[in-house]
């Protein structure tokens, strides 16, 4: 017998858990394709692990999916998609978003390294039917597009589909955009449990009809109280940000190195399995600034104004999850750490699908994604 | 092999003096690390240096700090100066703590740390501050102490002990004090008047800062009651404008220094994820500690200005107890004079504390210069408007982090210290939260300068 | 540079024998060997020590012990140094963003 909602419950149409880059992002699509709907964003507190905060801002397309069909064209398609989004989203937010796609370069600093990428650049591109296009660059090509490299550069691949923007800006425009929207948002409301209801479903003292997880790590726990595996785990990443630099240091966005609008440097940035851990450590912040002075020497007088760490959300694959739950019609699981290459995918094709009006080979795309993949 | 320290203390004022004699005597292996060029803190800078004529500015309670300098500098324990920590972290046998030592990052690993370096003042986030001709009160006796220089002429404003001890210094050695504009609300007196009696057991120094306030009035000029502090010139600092009772007025000047009470250094405890505290009778963060500056972090203590804000002559106590009850973890058995003396150290701090509660409510920030409005710039890295941060407040942000985040107030190299304490009060204010429960900005590595080429080739020792 | 809002309390004694010459923007000053690079520069009337990075406004210290970052200058070579962390030295050579003059 499923309980019935409390009586003096407030009533929502959607109820999206988690307030970070994919919740934003959701829940910018779901109220712009449905302006009447009721939606309600719970957010988590102020110093919760927030993946959206402490992301590197790339909108990357390189190597991303080479396994993984699927996840190739859907990040393809989702830098494509950026340009319009990021345009409409400054609009209504009034928000610069520092975003550009002057393209990425990735550097390899050994010819094993440089042969690696090649070889995912080239399985990209089959499984993208051509559509992603690259360039693998040697030392000398290299160092005429960024100049200033170090000796220990051999190569690079570049891609003019990448771009980067701030994921700072890019996460408050859409808290501004949806709640202009009339998007309901609540911070430090943690989200202990989702009760299934006749109607639907009860989250505290809020009942909704169809409800989206976007909490990051916490997917995991709340996607068993719906019925659904979302197997997702942190995996730590540190970054150091420097002082302002003249602005025209790096003429592209990296991986390695992204030289952002105000002019400061970041670099980047480890991949340590830990638990729910995101302290820095001497040796690894050690490590990344060793790395950024051989890729560019003269970065090595640049004040080191600020480390971080943060958990990335990955599923066992490194790929999104989409999951709809086949035990309770109308919710779903969003699983991600690509929360800002893909925002723009999010608020068009997959609100789309989550709102059932999902075109067929999109609505394909997106199913490819969900969790029967991973055998439980 | 690396060396393992018993003891380290981050910080030579009279706390970590205090706990370095202390426990080097008692046969720790003691290193201390300071920032500064000589021993001494803020409050004792250059006291071994200083000449007969900045000692006399100064006065008698400067001098105090001599013969703690003097047992300091022959205690059997190893001392760094002019040591920048940037980086602590835990350790399997302790503590690493990394600090820029004539350019180089030299990691120290110790099995407890002790840390004490002390306070700063309370940012004053008036119109204009940014301005250069504006520093802060503790600048100016910074100046005075270790470079023996003095304004030719100067507004002082806003509230507190220090600013009326620096007022008595000058006017003694003949600077022009244009005025002196006194911040402290009226009400503060009547909030402070229940802790009279506590006063009158204070310790003498600061009794005396209490006792100047009467007299300045009468010696500068002076104005109580002063709100709406404006700042004005373009480049330089030109004039002060400023209101009394609805009236405006403004006074020529290219000097201004601001001073509202000190506020403890949290951000060495902090990094640790010790757990922090809201006081609201001092009206900053600080970091929970138990008798003998034991913090929630095992192994971790927090002594002086560091922890619970109260002045010299408690944080060299406090020193001394945290350095005592660490040697107790060392040693089988303790006599019985020990004993006593640790229960008699502790119950004078308990009282000193106590004692404080009169000059903690007396100078209490006003509130308008806790939430600034407008333009006046209240992050001065990254140049963010007060204006700026309200409107993020009042849109909902889960607190100062997600503001900083949308901000960028916060982000600059000082990384908060300066604004931090302004995002709470105004995110406080915004959303209609008590700053209790505002949670404080986050802190992490650097907490001193270093630059990539230099984290690159850090040293483990 | 402007005249110095500060001057040395024992400014009528003979010349300092603890002096030392630095270089301020390339040019040669004496001062008192245990001054800090900040108070250096605010002795001999530097007012304005950087140029703020966004408002393009000039800047000085504020508090002259490590927490405010406006003393930021290159000294020897390494730029962004807190000039009040430093202590002068023999033949330092201090480089402010800001040219000083700005009346």
């Amino acid at each position: 017998m499923l309980p019935n909602p409390a009586p003096n419950a407030e009533a929502y149409d959607w109820i999206i858990v988690g307030g970070g880059l994919v919740g934003a992002a959701v829940a910018y699509g779901l109220i712009q394709k449905q302006p009447q709907l009721r939606i309600l964003v719970l957010d988590g507190g102020d110093t919760d692990h927030r993946a959206s905060v402490g992301n590197f801002g790339l909108i990357w397309v390189q190597g991303k999916g080479y396994d993984f069909p699927a996840y190739a064209n859907w990040s393809l398609q989702g830098a494509n998609l950026w340009p319009e989004f990021a345009k409409q989203l400054t609009q209504q937010s009034q928000i610069d978003l520092a975003y550009q796609r002057q393209g990425g370069l990735e550097f390899a600093l050994t010819q094993v390294d440089l042969d690696a990428l090649s070889a995912e650049m080239a399985a990209m591109a089959e499984h993208t039917q051509g559509d992603f296009k690259y360039q693998v660059l040697d030392r000398e090509a290299t160092m005429a597009v960024q100049p200033g490299l170090g000796e220990s550069v051999v190569g690079a691949i570049h891609s003019h589909q990448d771009g980067q923007v701030n994921p700072l800006y890019l996460l408050s425009a859409l808290h501004k955009a949806i709640q202009a929207m009339g998007v309901e948002y609540r911070a430090r409301c943690p989200v202990d449990q989702v009760v299934v209801t006749e109607q639907g479903f009860q989250i505290a003292a809020f009942t909704t009809k169809k409800v989206a997880l976007c909490a990051g790590l916490d997917n995991q726990r709340l996607g068993l109280q719906l019925d659904m595996h979302l197997p997702v785990s942190p995996l730590k990443g540190q970054i150091l940000i420097t002082e302002r630099a003249p602005s025209g240091l790096l003429n592209y966005a990296s991986p390695q190195l992204r030289q952002t609008a105000e002019g400061t440097i970041q670099v980047g940035g480890s991949h340590e399995h830990t638990d729910l851990d995101d302290s820095t450590n001497l040796q690894v912040m050690q490590n990344i600034a060793a790395d950024a002075v051989a890729l560019m020497p003269a970065l090595a007088q640049l004040q080191l104004v600020r480390s971080w760490g943060a958990l990335r959300v990955m599923s066992p694959d490194g790929a999104p999850i989409y999951q709809a739950s086949s035990s309770y019609k109308g919710a779903y699981g969003i699983c991600c750490h690509s929360g800002v290459s893909l925002a723009a995918a999010h608020a068009g094709p997959l609100s789309d699908w989550l709102l059932g009006v999902a075109a067929a080979p999109q609505k394909t795309l997106i199913e490819a994604m969900n969790n029967d993949r991973f055998s439980v | 092999m690396t060396q393992i320290y018993d003891y380290l203390m981050v910080g030579a004022g009279p706390a970590g003096m205090a706990a370095a004699i202390e426990a080097s005597h008692a046969g720790l292996k003691v290193l201390v690390l300071d920032q500064a060029a000589t021993a001494g803190g803020q409050i004792y800078r250059n006291v071994s240096h200083a000449s007969a004529a900045q000692q006399q500015v100064l006065g008698p309670d400067y001098g105090l700090g001599k013969p703690l300098l003097k047992a300091f500098m022959a205690a059997p324990c190893d001392y760094q100066p002019l040591a920048q920590v940037w980086n602590i972290e835990p350790h399997a046998q302790g503590f690493t703590v990394a600090a820029l030592i004539d350019g180089r990052s030299v990691s120290f690993v110790a099995s407890d740390l002790l840390i004490v370096n002390g306070a700063m003042e309370r940012p004053m986030a008036v119109a204009g501050w940014e301005k250069p001709g504006v520093m802060t009160a503790g600048a100016g006796q910074i100046l005075l102490k270790a470079s023996a220089l003095l304004p030719k002429q100067v507004v002082l404003a806003g509230s507190g002990p220090l600013l009326l001890l620096l007022a008595h210094q000058y006017r003694a050695a003949g600077v022009t004090i244009t005025a002196l504009l006194d911040t402290t609300p009226r009400s503060n007196y009547w909030r402070a008047m229940p802790w009279l009696l506590a006063g009158l057991s204070m310790p003498k120094q600061l009794f005396k800062g209490v006792w100047l306030s009467l007299v300045q009035r009468i010696r500068v000029p002076y104005f109580s009651n002063v709100t709406d502090i404006n700042i004005v010139g373009n480049a330089e600092v030109k004039a002060v404008r400023f209101m009394v009772a609805g009236k405006e007025y403004e006074v020529p000047t290219n000097l201004v220094l601001l001073h509202q009470g000190i506020v403890a250094q949290t951000q060495m405890a902090q990094t640790l994820a010790c757990k922090q505290e809201w006081s609201d009778a001092k009206q900053c963060w600080q970091t929970q500690v138990a008798e003998a500056g034991q913090t929630s972090v095992p192994g971790v203590q927090v002594a002086g200005d560091a922890g619970a804000i109260g002045g010299a002559q408690l944080a060299q106590l406090e020193g001394r107890l945290a350095a005592m009850a660490r040697v107790k973890q060392s040693c089988t058995h303790s006599s019985w004079a020990r004993k006593m003396a640790y229960l008699a150290l502790s119950w004078r701090i308990r009282q000193l504390h106590w004692a404080r509660g009169l000059v903690d409510r007396l100078y209490q920030p006003a509130p308008w210069l806790s939430t600034p409005t407008g333009t006046t710039v209240v992050c001065r890295c990254e140049q963010i408007s007060a204006a700026e941060i309200t409107d993020i407040a009042k849109a909902g942000c889960a607190g100062v982090n997600q503001l900083k985040a949308f901000s960028r107030a916060g982000m600059g190299p000082c990384q908060g210290r300066q604004c931090g304490l302004n995002l709470g009060y105004l995110v406080a204010q915004a959303q209609g939260r008590p700053m209790a429960q505002v949670e404080p900005l986050s802190v992490r590595p650097p907490l001193s300068p270093i630059n990539l080429g230099q984290l690159a080739q850090a040293i483990d020792l | 540079m402007t005249a110095s809002l500060f001057s040395r309390l024992d400014q009528h004694q003979p010349s300092n024998p603890d002096s030392c010459s630095i270089r301020l923007n390339g040019i040669e000053h004496q001062v008192p060997r245990s001054m800090s690079v900040a108070a250096a520069l605010l002795y001999l009337g530097q007012r304005a020590t950087r140029t703020h990075p966004v408002s393009g406004q000039p800047r000085a210290a504020l508090c002259h012990m490590g927490v405010c970052f406006e003393c930021l200058v290159t000294i020897d070579g390494q730029q962004s140094q807190r000039g009040c962390m430093r202590p002068v030295t023999a033949n330092m050579s201090i480089i402010t963003t800001s040219k000083g003059q700005s009346e």
